[in-house]
């Protein structure tokens, strides 16, 4: 499983500093964070500067976002899968539109409306995943 | 735990971000970098070709028109070059035309030859206002004599042929007559005995038989002499090479 979660983010991270100048990478470690759980934090890091190798950016700059996307994340965990999914929706839209303002210096209102339209999308498939893991662990108590 | 965890990655972060900002990554990114770039080299020239290949797919219908239209403008490039030279070639004849020492009341017809046998064959006739007895020249050079014309063509009776007699002179003023032989030969005729003649004297015309005057003919290349005969003869080189003419000018006016 985490293979393919190395490829999923390795490719991501060639079409993010190839082709699509929007954070697709940060949208991915998103959506593994739910999945790898205490891991999430040294994948985000490896996937940060791996960005950043390829981006040509500056080194660590990446690494320092996704990182602090996790500890977010773990931080208000409880709010985000038990709470009012519009918070996630809005919290994410609002990271990845600071993330491509900070990064790629752009930002046009296309763009927020894919990036709404990504962030929903994944959201609907992480919460699909995590319903059924919850479900699981439940029943197995 | 986890805490330490995360302020250790981050502090790395930060020290990388620092020894970055100072170039100190420079020795340990290169092979990265070279890595990278033929990765994204490679994934960027894949991802043109998709791009390309799915336009080709969208536009297919547009592509062929516009290869049909390559071809197309090929095809009229090929004939304008052909047109170009061709007028090219004819500007330089009728500069050549304009310059020759003729009167400058004289106007001129051009026609291109389209047969030299016996005689010479214009593709120009009556439409272009040739008419039946008009001298045709190439500069200051006789190139013959219309003597029959339809609407499109006509036909140019040369120096060379029998059908025709030229009044003509040579440089020192000996009088004769230009006459045809059979074949391509030209001679000077009835040229009196007392009137002098030298090898490669030009021939021209003195402006009688329905010729202008000081059409050049020829040079004197051979000199018949007999005391018992009247007259004395001579041959010709025509200054034309009649086989090799393309456009040839027809005296309208004078």
């Amino acid at each position: 499983m985490r293979i393919i979660f190395a490829i999923i983010l390795f490719l991501s991270i060639i079409i993010e500093s190839t082709l699509l100048p929007f954070p697709v990478v940060f949208l991915v470690m998103t959506f593994l964070m739910g999945i790898l759980k205490e891991e999430a934090i040294y994948w985000a890091f490896a996937a940060g500067v791996l960005l950043d190798v390829f981006a040509f950016r500056m080194m660590g700059i990446s690494s320092i976002f996704f990182l602090s996307a996790v500890w977010t994340h773990d931080r208000f965990r409880k709010k985000f899968h038990h709470g009012w999914i519009y918070y996630q929706f809005f919290t994410l839209v609002v990271l990845v539109s600071a993330y491509s303002f900070l990064i790629y210096h752009y930002l046009e209102t296309g763009e927020l409306i894919i990036c709404a339209i990504l962030i929903g999308l994944t959201l609907f498939a992480a919460s699909n995943i995590f319903s059924k893991e919850s479900e699981r662990e439940r029943l197995s108590l | 735990m986890k805490n330490n965890r995360f302020y250790l990655l981050f502090g790395i972060s930060v020290m990388l971000i620092l020894l970055d900002y100072f170039s100190l990554l420079t020795p340990f990114k290169t092979p990265f970098e070279v890595f990278a770039v033929s990765v994204k080299s490679g994934v960027f020239a894949t991802s043109t070709t998709i791009g390309n290949f799915g336009n080709i797919l969208i536009q297919y219908s547009s592509i062929e028109k516009a290869f049909e239209e390559r071809d197309k403008l090929k095809k009229e490039n090929e004939e304008a070059k052909v047109t170009v030279e061709a007028l090219t070639q004819e500007n330089t004849l009728l500069r050549n035309q304009l310059q020759a020492p003729l009167p400058p009341s004289y106007q001129f017809i051009p026609a291109y030859v389209v047969g030299v046998t016996g005689s010479m064959e214009l593709a120009a006739g009556l439409s272009s206002g040739i008419a039946k007895g008009m001298t045709v020249v190439d500069g200051a050079t006789l190139i013959g004599k219309v003597t029959a014309v339809s609407g499109v063509r006509s036909t140019v009776v040369l120096p060379w042929s029998t059908e025709i007699t030229i009044p003509a002179k040579t440089s020192r003023g000996a009088k004769g007559t230009v006459i045809g032989q059979l074949g391509d030969k030209i001679i000077l005729d009835q040229v009196l005995q007392k009137d002098q003649l030298f090898l490669s004297d030009v021939v021209t015309t003195t402006g009688e038989g329905g010729f202008p005057p000081n059409l050049l003919i020829g040079k004197i290349s051979h000199i018949t002499t007999d005391d018992v005969s009247v007259y004395k003869t001579a041959q010709i080189i025509p200054a034309a090479d009649y086989k090799k003419e393309r456009l040839v000018f027809i005296i309208s006016a004078r």
